[in-house]
């Protein structure tokens, strides 16, 4: 079984120390890296059993217990349209804060903290109407890598799809 | 020196609160016995209390409103007016100002807009007291010695120390208040500071009071009333009033000594009575001296008796959430230990097991307020109403010390308050009416509360006209809520008053009857998890009885399992669990799938279709659970039973969504989640297939999908499952 990894301790710190750089958790899903604002990371978790909610999108994978609380876990992979994956011990669930809400995200695996200069971010490439780009906050260079940068939020809340606020 | 109170205010807010419910209760009981002096106290001193703290919290208008209030209280405590019907109506105007203007301190709003009418109102009523009683001996009230100068008046000297506690500060207390308070009753001759226990700075707690007075006061007050003036301070701070002769020797009385009354008043202060009285004939809010002995009011502490203690809210649900946690924590332990080696740890575990169960139970326990606060609220509803209708309504409660989830409580008061003024408005009739019906003039209105089972139950009967059917039925097909009046029965036919847009008031009153009443009362009730039905015979009145669950926190809930799944069908809900072959359910095209049990027609509705993504799924088995929602049955499908058992209930909302046809969601001994069956919004999937609820109005094209099919099931045979079926 995979540790559970909390970063609830220093990632606070970390973070306004930065200044003008910023701190990305990334992970990956289908080969592709994303980042999201460490900030927002409760904790990282291995996969566990998943109960499924009725009538849902098929990105809400279900509900999961996290030491009493239940908390809903998105699945990635479908939201972004991306083919769907055996989950296994490799799985990893991110616990992210938004909006006072807890809420996962199940990723393929989580690679390191990425450090990021505000001005290094570059905006996400239009792709065209039919392709929302809202939910990306810009892409990171770091070497050969190219990571999207998720705005969770816009993610989570404001989907459409999600509509996690209604 | 600035203290910061603002982390006092909260807990300020909630006692004035109670304080306010106190007085209303009291002004309501006064009402009946306009003499009874305890009563008349109860009330002066809720004013006091929020007068005193209000002031202190610098709500300036509040403090203002409650002085003048208070005036008219004295009097009424002296025995100096009569608490007519006119001022306990004022008096409870009063309350409804004060909480209005409590309201906009809280919340940043607006005050009430009658204030000024109600305070020109209170100082008539004042006005009228004092100047009804000028030949009644020497009451030292302003406007009488003002119009009565010769009268000998009783001026006296007191002398006052005061030896404030350290924590003086600490209790949001300031001495210049109380040294104000006490010139406004007179002429200060005289105040000395005792500043001797000042320690050496180094050593000086900023926080702490060091200072001592001595305070000469010259007035007509009594000692009871300069009593009055430290009724508020904390338990630890000392005072002694002793009357000061002219040469200083003070006659000592120790502070729990019984009040003086002021008939040795010094003579000699004579030259000293135009001076205060011309100082406050135009400060009408002056505190009013009083010579009754038994009108002094001395706060008297009864320590150990039902102390309690206030614990703020979300720590009480964290702590009882964290023992549904421990609940859960220990039956997976038990699990575990299980499937190592059998039964030789039960004893030990067995032991922690109850131990943890009656930690529960006291933690759920410390949840539960008795119902009396939200029954007197009606009191005065009742009282309202039935004023402004010019009925007769005799309000009777029972059961108020029944105990409830707080939660339930503070939620079930908004309902209630509208099927009260339903009884009152609708119920009820005029009192000619009445006794042309050969009834007792006055209406007989009981509200009562028991606990039966798991359930509380609160009832309220009126012995009105009760509910004509015919109107019933033809206001509901006018409304669009039925079709035909064909195969109600009478008890359905009553129970068409909860239905959305639904009013039988021939017209719109401002008491009742724009027609989102008892539909709202429903829906709150079944927000609560209960349920509400009426009974009534015409001529002789209804009944609304409302059924509550005990508590919010904890469901009796029948576990099934539907494919991998388990769910949880709310235990209050299930009528029965049957087998039936294939062949007995039937098709109906329009309805759906049914069956009958003993004769009864019930739809049928796959569980797996409505709640699961998938539905290539086939019930061979036939298990029904028979469900009741509303006095409407529904045959629910699942796949096997796995027994009984009590759930804590989590809130899906808290970290996602409202979710069609789920009510919750709780977590199993083998930590899994497990979702909790909505019943009623499962049947609403299931009366309009095509939609679903409203919430699921947006629902994905996979949802569409789901009840698509479900409709093609009904309209035509195609469907392999309609095969099976037929």
């Amino acid at each position: 079984m995979t540790s559970d990894i909390d970063l609830d301790q220093e990632s606070p710190a970390q973070g306004q120390l930065a200044g003008d750089s910023h701190q990305f958790l990334t992970f990956t899903l289908q080969e592709q890296e994303f980042g999201v604002e460490i900030l927002r990371v409760q904790e990282i978790k291995g996969f566990t059993r998943v109960t499924p909610i009725p009538n849902m999108p098929v990105c809400i994978r279900g509900v999961m217990n996290l030491r009493g609380t239940v908390v809903p876990i998105v699945d990635l992979r479908s939201k972004f349209n991306m083919p769907e994956a055996e989950y296994n011990q490799f799985s990893v669930i991110i616990v992210v804060n938004v909006e006072q809400k807890v809420m996962g995200l199940v990723v393929d695996a989580v690679s390191d903290v990425l450090n990021v200069n505000r001005d290094a971010i570059e905006p996400a490439p239009d792709l065209g109407q039919n392709v929302d780009t809202a939910f990306i906050t810009g892409l990171a260079k770091s070497g050969d890598r190219l990571v999207t940068l998720l705005n969770i939020e816009e993610l989570l809340m404001h989907d459409q799809e999600m509509a996690v606020a209604s | 020196m600035q203290i910061d109170i603002s982390r006092f205010r909260d807990s300020f807010f909630v006692e004035a609160a109670e304080h306010l419910e106190n007085m209303e209760a009291a002004l309501l009981q006064l009402e009946g016995e306009p003499e009874n002096t305890e009563t008349l106290n109860t009330i002066f001193r809720a004013a006091h209390s929020i007068k005193g703290a209000s002031t202190t919290f610098g709500m300036d208008e509040v403090g203002k409103f409650t002085h003048v209030l208070e005036n008219l209280l004295d009097q009424l405590r002296e025995g100096v007016a009569k608490a007519s019907d006119q001022l306990v109506e004022l008096m409870l105007t009063s309350v409804d100002v004060i909480e209005g203007l409590l309201a906009a301190e809280k919340e940043n709003a607006d005050p009430p807009e009658n204030v000024d009418e109600v305070i020109s109102a209170l100082n008539e009523a004042f006005q009228a007291a004092t100047g009804g009683q000028s030949l009644d001996g020497p009451s030292g009230t302003i406007c009488k010695a003002v119009n009565d100068p010769a009268k000998p008046s009783n001026v006296t000297v007191y002398e006052i120390q005061l030896l404030p506690s350290r924590e003086f500060f600490c209790f949001g207390q300031d001495p210049y208040l109380l040294l104000r308070e006490l010139a406004e009753m007179g002429h200060l001759l005289d105040i000395q500071a005792d500043s001797s226990a000042l320690p050496p700075l180094a050593e000086m707690n900023p926080e702490h009071c060091y200072l001592h007075w001595t305070i000469k006061l010259q007035t007509e007050a009594t000692e009871a009333a300069i009593h009055d003036v430290f009724m508020f301070v904390d338990e630890a701070t000392q005072w002694k009033v002793s009357q000061a002769t002219a040469s200083d020797t003070p006659k000592t009385s120790e502070i729990d000594s019984a009040t003086e009354t002021p008939a040795d008043a010094d003579s000699e202060s004579h030259t000293y009575q135009t001076t205060p009285v011309a100082e406050s004939t135009d400060d009408s809010t002056r505190a009013k001296p009083t010579t009754s002995p038994k009108s002094s009011m001395r706060r008297t502490i009864s320590a150990g008796e039902n102390e309690t203690v206030r614990v703020d809210r979300r720590r009480l649900d964290e702590l009882i959430n964290q023992i549904g946690e421990l609940v859960i924590g220990t039956s997976m332990v038990e699990q575990d230990l299980a499937s190592f080696g059998a039964g030789r740890e039960s004893a030990a575990m067995g032991q922690l097991g109850k131990i943890v169960r009656d930690l529960q139970e006291m933690s759920l326990s410390l949840r539960m307020v008795p119902i009396a606060a939200t029954f007197q609220k009606m009191a005065r509803v009742v009282r309202d109403v039935s004023k402004k209708l010019g009925k007769e309504v005799q309000f009777i409660t029972f059961g108020d010390e029944t105990e409830l989830d707080k939660t339930v409580v503070d939620q079930i008061g908004d309902p209630l308050v509208h099927m009260v003024r339903n009884a009152v408005d609708h119920g009820v009739e005029m009192p000619e009416d009445r006794e042309r019906a050969g009834k007792p003039t006055a209406g007989r209105v009981e509200l009562r509360a028991f606990q039966q089972g798991g359930n509380i139950y609160i009832e309220l009967q009126d012995d009105g006209k009760g509910l004509n059917r015919k109107t019933l039925l033809s206001k509901a097909i006018e409304k669009g809520v039925i079709d035909s009046a064909e195969n109600l029965s009478d008890n359905e036919i009553c129970n068409l008053i909860f239905a959305p847009g639904f009013s039988t008031a021939a017209e719109v009153t401002d008491v009742s009857g724009r027609g989102v009443g008892m539909d709202v009362v429903r829906r709150n009730v079944e927000a609560l998890q209960g349920s509400v039905s009426i009974r009534s015979e015409e001529g002789k009145g209804s009944t609304i009885s409302v059924r509550l669950p005990l508590t919010l926190a904890i469901l009796d809930g029948l576990l099934v399992r539907l494919e991998h799944e388990v769910y949880i069908i709310p235990l209050l809900s299930v009528v029965e669990s049957i087998r039936v072959s294939p062949d007995q359910i039937k098709r109906i095209v329009g309805v759906g799938e049914v069956i009958t049990l003993r004769g009864e027609v019930i739809p049928l509705l796959r569980l797996h279709q409505a709640l699961q993504r998938s539905n290539g799924h086939d019930n061979e088995d036939g298990l029904l659970v028979i469900v009741e929602d509303q006095g409407r049955r529904m045959a629910l499908m699942v796949d096997e039973l796995l027994g009984q058992q009590q759930v804590v209930i989590k809130n899906l909302e808290t970290n996602f969504r409202k979710v069609p046809g789920i009510a919750g969601a709780t977590i199993l001994g083998d930590g899994r989640v497990a979702l909790i069956v909505d019943i009623y919004g499962v049947s609403l999937m299931h009366r309009q297939p095509t939609n679903g609820t409203p919430a699921s109005r947006e629902s994905t094209s996979l949802d569409a999908i789901n009840s698509s099919t479900q409709h093609a099931v009904v309209e035509s045979n195609t469907d392999p499952n309609s095969m099976t079926a037929s």
